[in-house]
């Protein structure tokens, strides 16, 4: 990965994160460390009782959820991208600590625009495990495969970038692993629960 | 049929169905309740899909934060590393590299004292073939940088002239002499212990101080075989034999020696020079060319 790319604008960084694979880490690794989101993440969880290791583990859940609602169009950019991370980081640390009387008090007003907007995680735990169990039991390949269909990338570009002979082979290896993963779904009786 | 219905659940979740799109699809929803299993299972599939991003970025992200391993400073270091070697090889193995491309300076002089004693050693004195020369050098022979002698072929002539070779008697048994120059002293002690290299750097660094004689000249041309580098050998006894007024049967020798290894790159001159000493029955080293030539001739 290039570490010296720049991106000046969050237009610039969110067209990359919606980009490539390659290109999406290298705007996601440029603006969490070369534009500080990192270092902000962790001085305001600083700021509300939290030590490094808080600030750290926040700094990479808002990240991830940054990624992922920037990919899915949740982001309204309705403020500065630094503005939103920040306001995730908020959202996590709130939730985290808000029955805790340790910490300081965080105010977080949530309506239900911002609610959405601000979504920082999909899972609840069971449902967690349970994908976590399914996934592990997938190849390697596969769930390579998976990720650049989610990314978005056509049947093309998944042959350039793992090297099949052809588009219509590409498309066969992904359908042959979208049926894999579902049959794994559905072989836990409780998936509809989910 | 059923691949264009996955695809319409697919963008139904994603919500990427235009509006009237989305009405119509809701509308068939209605009509056909086993689309509602599988847009649940769709969006289950979509979730691990998710999740499996996420966890590729959050190993990214380890990654990140791994100290980074200076990728610069290990080639700079390894480069260095590989600039001090070949610094030492050259100071070593090259310092005539250019000086041997040119013409050797031989110095024209008449012999000194210790020349006039090592005029005899070639008559009637050829070297025992059967003696390895090499067996008490305690100088590893390097490759001469002029001879790309990698392969068996090449090997083989290398060997022959190890074979033959023998330190002419007159040189192993020189002592220094008084009233002689000093340096030159010093290059012949540092020669006698098998100091090859010194006597390589003493001889080529110091140049102007040592009196010119031929006696400094094939001393540095036996050291350059002694360690290997017969290009430059042979460039020294070569030139003795073209300067001296009178046959120099051991230059003659020792060039051909010098040569050998060379013999795939020089192999016309050096049949004919092997031929003229081997012809000569008045040659004191004529025996042990006959040897050669007949190797030759049966390669």
């Amino acid at each position: 990965m290039n570490r010296s790319i720049t991106f000046r604008t969050d237009e610039e960084l969110i067209k990359a994160i919606k980009g490539p694979d390659e290109m999406r880490n290298q705007a996601l690794y440029f603006a969490y460390f070369k534009l500080g989101w990192r270092e902000s993440a962790i001085n305001l969880v600083a700021k509300y009782g939290g030590d490094i290791h808080d600030g750290d583990e926040i700094s990479n859940d808002a990240l991830v959820a940054v990624d992922r609602n920037i990919r899915n169009d949740k982001f309204n950019q309705e403020s500065s991208l630094l503005t939103y991370y920040l306001a995730i980081v908020k959202k996590i640390w709130w939730k985290r600590t808000r029955r805790d009387p340790k910490f300081k008090s965080l105010e977080f007003e949530l309506d239900q625009e911002s609610s959405t907007s601000l979504e920082d995680d999909f899972f609840n735990k069971e449902k967690l495990s349970f994908l976590e169990k399914v996934i592990e039991q997938l190849s390697e390949s596969c769930r390579e495969l998976l990720k650049y269909t989610q990314l978005g990338y056509t049947n093309e570009e998944i042959k350039v970038e793992k090297k099949f002979k052809n588009a219509n082979m590409a498309k066969k290896a992904v359908y042959r692993c979208r049926e894999k993963l579902k049959s794994l779904l559905q072989s836990n009786s409780t998936w509809y629960d989910f | 049929m059923h691949e264009e219905l996955d695809e319409l659940i697919d963008q139904y979740i994603r919500g990427k169905l235009s509006p009237e799109d989305k009405a119509s699809f809701e509308q068939r929803m209605k009509s056909d309740p086993t689309i509602h299993e599988k847009i649940a299972l769709a969006k289950l599939e979509l979730d691990a899909m998710e999740l499996i991003i996420e966890k590729d970025l959050r190993q990214q992200i380890n990654n990140w934060k791994k100290p980074k391993r200076n990728i610069k400073k290990y080639v700079i270091g390894l480069s260095s590393l590989a600039l001090i070697i070949i610094v030492i090889l050259w100071y070593f193995y090259i310092p005539l590299t250019q000086s041997s491309e040119k013409k050797i300076d031989i110095p024209k002089t008449q012999d000194s004292i210790i020349r006039k004693e090592l005029t005899p050693v070639a008559t009637n004195n050829a070297p025992d073939t059967t003696s390895s020369n090499l067996a008490d050098d305690n100088t590893k022979l390097e490759p001469d940088k002029k001879v790309p002698s990698v392969d068996k072929e090449e090997n083989e002539y290398l060997a022959m002239a190890n074979k033959f070779y023998m330190l002419p008697s007159a040189i192993s048994n020189l002592r220094s002499i008084d009233g002689e120059d000093d340096s030159l002293n010093q290059v012949l002690q540092s020669f006698q212990r098998k100091e090859y290299r010194k006597t390589i750097e003493i001889l080529t660094k110091s140049h102007n101080q040592i009196p010119a004689n031929n006696q400094a000249n094939e001393l540095l041309a036996h050291a350059y075989f002694k360690t290997g580098q017969f290009t430059k050998a042979s460039a020294i006894f070569n030139q003795i034999v073209t300067d001296s007024p009178v046959p120099e049967e051991e230059a003659e020798w020792y060039l051909l020696l010098s040569l050998l290894p060379q013999y795939p790159q020089d192999s016309t001159r050096i049949i004919a020079l092997t031929n003229t000493i081997a012809q000569d029955q008045y040659h004191s080293y004529q025996k042990p060319a006959q040897q050669i030539a007949e190797y030759l001739k049966s390669h």
